[in-house]
């Protein structure tokens, strides 16, 4: 690449970016330029904080404290950046190979340039100018020779973005097939979950016994040193108990060390902790061999990031990734019967419009991974949640409260299908413009929609229901109670995710659920359903308020008083529900072409 | 003489450029109708305004006897209606099968007689051994032709095709040619826009010419005149003759 290839690649991505924020409107650009301001003063001021606390705190450092820093530094860097890189996995190239490969330039340099963009993002930009503030703090507060650190900063955030560079090349030929892409992303995305909760659960079950253990120790040495204040014939032996308490805890100290040290040493992840610590101990061999390590790092994964990355573009352009080309594996055998899908079932008392409308959104959505993905996540937050809440004591002192959750239960079936109802239109993509086609009322079509997900709210809530009520005390009635609040939850929700969707509908990506050239108008709607939300389901609570102030007047009944009020409540809502939905459908027609216009660029 | 397609200075603006500029389309029953244009000159910006896709910025329609602007007309028009629009209308997750199903439901089609057309309109578009495919994993042709099943499934009185034969085999293409042939000997009618003019003077019994939004020519294609063919007419039409005659500057002398 050529100082004129350089300009030309430079103009474009500044024509692309201008493009894009002038599409967004105004509004857009001046919240473009609002996030670009606060983004800058982030970085500025995570570079002044951490040189501060540097030049004031690095003095007593030990050298095992600063290695702990630095490592957890990185590790909190690593974080960020996987998080971060799940999200690229879903998104092209700054600059795709596709669009140059017929073009006299050198694809190298093009590489070069993309691994490179691909350092503008939010954990490079919170973390580069925290590292680089507490070089610099280093080097003023512990000598010069800790200029050193700067270029072992550099290489790490080399090593860790090229070794994740060369996985994303990885993972795009294993996505050249679109099914199995979805797949791979579907279970990249819940292994990271899981590997991320695990530490946590880790945690919750070891919490106990070290804190006993702390607390243990702790009270010993009280012990001791008020046998030691004390005087005495005592206190001899306490002075001996204590100091042997203490040569306990340095070497248990010294043990963690070593430990910690050699991990460091031997993980690459650690070779910047262990580098920093090397080079203020002033041994320069590992200093050095930390710093070539993960210089050479960098260099491998980018030389087979190329490779592959240059191997998948020239393959998909000679018809490799042409999944239509590849023979069908599942063909029906002539004659078979056919099973009928779920496509073709019907509801009872449902209309038969309804009924497709459910089933078909309902398949799209099983089949999606973006959608599977959404729906797993309730599943997790169910056991993690169900484990702490197991594992609380205060669970049987709840009593007369205990009511009060099962709102909490439902809302756990609502946060399932949040992102799917808030914009229900924008999942369909290019499939909403047969809905636009359709000669079916509108309202059948929100009835549809909401029918859809009714078993992913309705089965989740119940589930959390249930399991609520193993660890508190719920009658029969109140769990009834629960159930018919938890239809009455969903029937609401479905009514604020209906407004949302065809006020602030959300372009989608292919293959994810990351809106696209989402506009600012889109934002403050998708905003509002976060403040609607509570305010619409609040009065789901007034049955509790009511049986509890009878409690408290001593007014008690034998009717089980909140399972009938919401019963009541429940017939409240769908005469509500019945009524609105007329008039969302009415607004659906009226702007189903400027939502169709927003989803697919009509 | 019935119309299914009358417009009444139909205008489409985006911000400051004009789409479609006043323009009044007659298209009688029966007859199969070629617009053509040249590229960005409005043609798949009025058929989405006929199909309800796209609202006009002024002017109106009528689509057989319906006006697509009234919510209440539009969607008893919407049942008569058959649209492959450019850029489609699938369902990403679906198979075929299960998105023609769910486009027939909607249109409350009798469930035997659904099946009974699906089966057929599979293996005669050549969809039947990718019928488990989900149309996301779809050639483009592929999709072309699915969403022509998915118009011609409930029989509809008017087809609006906007480039239907791009990107779809020759074998495809002749199947698909034969199918709007007999849909429109049997008195329903096609609106289709190509730019295979080939294609339109075999098909079409009348044209329409956009250029820059407006409509320049509206005729029957036997009464196109001039005696030469459509390509010839068209060219003079949109003004072609001017680039035509055009150079290259580079191209005139001999290469080094």
């Amino acid at each position: 690449m050529n100082y004129s290839h350089l300009q030309a690649v430079l103009w474009l991505r500044w024509r692309i970016l201008v493009n894009r924020i002038r599409r967004g409107g105004k509004l857009g650009g001046v919240m473009f330029g609002v996030l670009l301001f606060c983004a800058a003063c982030t970085s500025l001021g995570l570079f002044v904080l951490a040189l501060v606390l540097g030049l004031t705190t690095l003095e007593k450092a030990t050298p095992f404290g600063l290695m702990a820093t630095w490592a957890g530094l990185a590790l909190a860097f690593l974080f960020f950046w996987m998080v971060g890189l799940l999200t690229d996995l879903q998104r092209s190239d700054s600059m795709s190979f596709k669009h140059l490969l017929h073009l006299p330039v050198s694809l190298r340099w093009v590489f070069l340039y993309n691994y490179l963009s691909s350092f503008v993002s939010f954990s490079v930009g919170i973390f580069l100018p925290a590292m680089l503030g507490l070089c610099i703090a280093m080097t003023v507060v512990l000598g010069p020779a800790m200029l050193v650190s700067i270029p072992l900063v550099l290489a790490y955030f080399g090593m860790i973005t090229a070794l994740t560079y060369q996985l994303r090349g990885w993972l795009a030929r294993l996505m050249e097939d679109k099914r199995r892409g979805r797949t791979v992303l579907a279970a990249l995305t819940m292994g990271f979950v899981l590997v991320l909760q695990a530490p946590n659960l880790l945690n919750l079950t070891r919490q106990e016994s070290s804190r006993a253990e702390r607390e243990r120790v702790r009270a010993e040495r009280r012990e001791l040193r008020e046998t030691i204040a004390r005087g005495g014939p005592e206190r001899e032996a306490a002075e001996q108990a204590l100091a042997r308490l203490e040569a306990q805890e340095r070497t248990a100290e010294a043990e963690l060390d070593t430990q910690v040290s050699f991990l460091a040493a031997a993980l690459p992840v650690g070779w910047l902790p262990y580098g920093v610590r090397a080079t203020h101990e002033r041994r320069w061999l590992p200093s050095a061999l930390c710093l070539l390590g993960m210089l050479g790092i960098s260099g491998w994964s980018l030389q087979r990031s190329y490779r592959t990355t240059l191997d998948f573009t020239t393959r998909a352009r000679r018809g490799g990734s042409n999944s239509a080309a590849k023979p069908t594996k599942s063909v029906a055998k002539p004659g078979a019967a056919r099973k009928p899908s779920m496509v073709e079932r019907t509801l009872p008392f449902v209309a038969d419009a309804e009924a497709a409308i459910a089933f078909a959104t309902l398949r799209a959505l099983l089949r999606a991974p973006e959608a599977k993905l959404l729906l797993l996540s309730p599943i997790i937050l169910l056991g993690l949640f169900g484990f702490l809440l197991a594992k609380n004591p205060a669970l049987d002192q709840l009593g007369d409260y205990a009511p009060a959750m099962s709102l909490g239960a439902a809302s756990t079936g609502l946060l399932s299908i949040m992102q799917l109802i808030q914009n229900q239109f924008g999942l369909d993509r290019a499939g909403f413009r047969a809905f636009v086609l359709s000669p079916v009322p509108r309202a059948v079509v929100l009835r549809g929609k909401n029918l859809a997900v009714a078993p992913l709210a309705l089965g989740v809530g119940l589930a959390a229901l249930t399991g609520l009520a193993c660890f508190v005390p719920l009658d029969a009635s109140h769990f009834l109670g629960g159930c018919l609040q938890m239809v009455s939850a969903y029937l609401l929700f479905c009514l604020v995710g209906n407004t949302i969707s065809i006020l602030g509908p959300m372009r989608l990506k292919e293959n994810a659920l990351k809106a696209e050239n989402v506009n600012a108008k889109t934002i403050l709607w998708q905003l509002l359903s976060l403040v609607l939300i509570p305010i619409v389901l609040s009065p789901l609570l007034i049955p509790f308020g009511v049986e509890f102030a009878l409690r408290a007047l001593e007014l008690e009944t034998a009717l089980p008083v909140y399972l009938i009020l919401h019963a009541l409540g429940l017939a409240a809502v769908v005469l509500l529900y019945r009524w609105l939905i007329r008039l969302q459908g009415e607004l659906l027609q009226a702007r189903e072409q400027r939502i169709l216009e927003l989803l697919t660029r009509v | 003489m019935e119309l299914a397609i009358q417009t009444s200075e139909l205008s489409r603006s985006f911000d400051s450029f004009r789409a479609v500029d006043k323009v009044d389309l007659r298209v009688e029953r029966g007859t199969f109708y070629g617009f053509l244009g040249p590229n960005g000159a409005g043609k798949s910006t009025t058929i989405k305004m006929l199909t309800g896709l796209l609202a006009p910025s002024s002017g109106r329609i009528r689509v057989l006897d319906l006006d697509p602007l009234d919510h209440a007309q539009s969607l008893a028009m919407k049942a008569r209606i058959g649209v492959v629009p450019e850029d489609l209308a699938l369902f990403d997750n679906l198979t075929a099968r299960e998105h023609l199903t769910f486009l027939g439901r909607m249109h409350s089609m009798d469930k035997q007689v659904l099946r009974k057309r699906i089966d057929e309109l599979l293996p005669l578009l050549d969809l039947e051994k990718d019928e488990q495919k989900l149309t996301l994993e779809y050639s483009h042709g592929m999709k072309k032709k699915l969403a022509l099943a998915g118009a011609l499934l409930h029989d509809p009185d008017l087809l609006f095709l906007d480039e239907p034969f791009e990107g779809v085999d020759a074998v495809a293409s002749r199947t698909i040619r034969q199918i709007l042939a007999s849909f429109v000997e049997r008195g329903s009618t096609v609106f289709l826009t190509s730019h295979v003019l080939e294609i339109v003077e075999r098909l079409c019994t009348h044209v329409g010419i956009i250029k820059g939004g407006r409509l320049v020519e509206q005729t029957a294609l036997a009464e196109l005149g001039s005696g030469g063919s459509l390509e010839q007419r068209f060219l003079e039409v949109v003004g072609a003759d001017a680039v035509a005659g055009a150079q290259l500057s580079w191209l005139g002398e001999a290469k080094a």
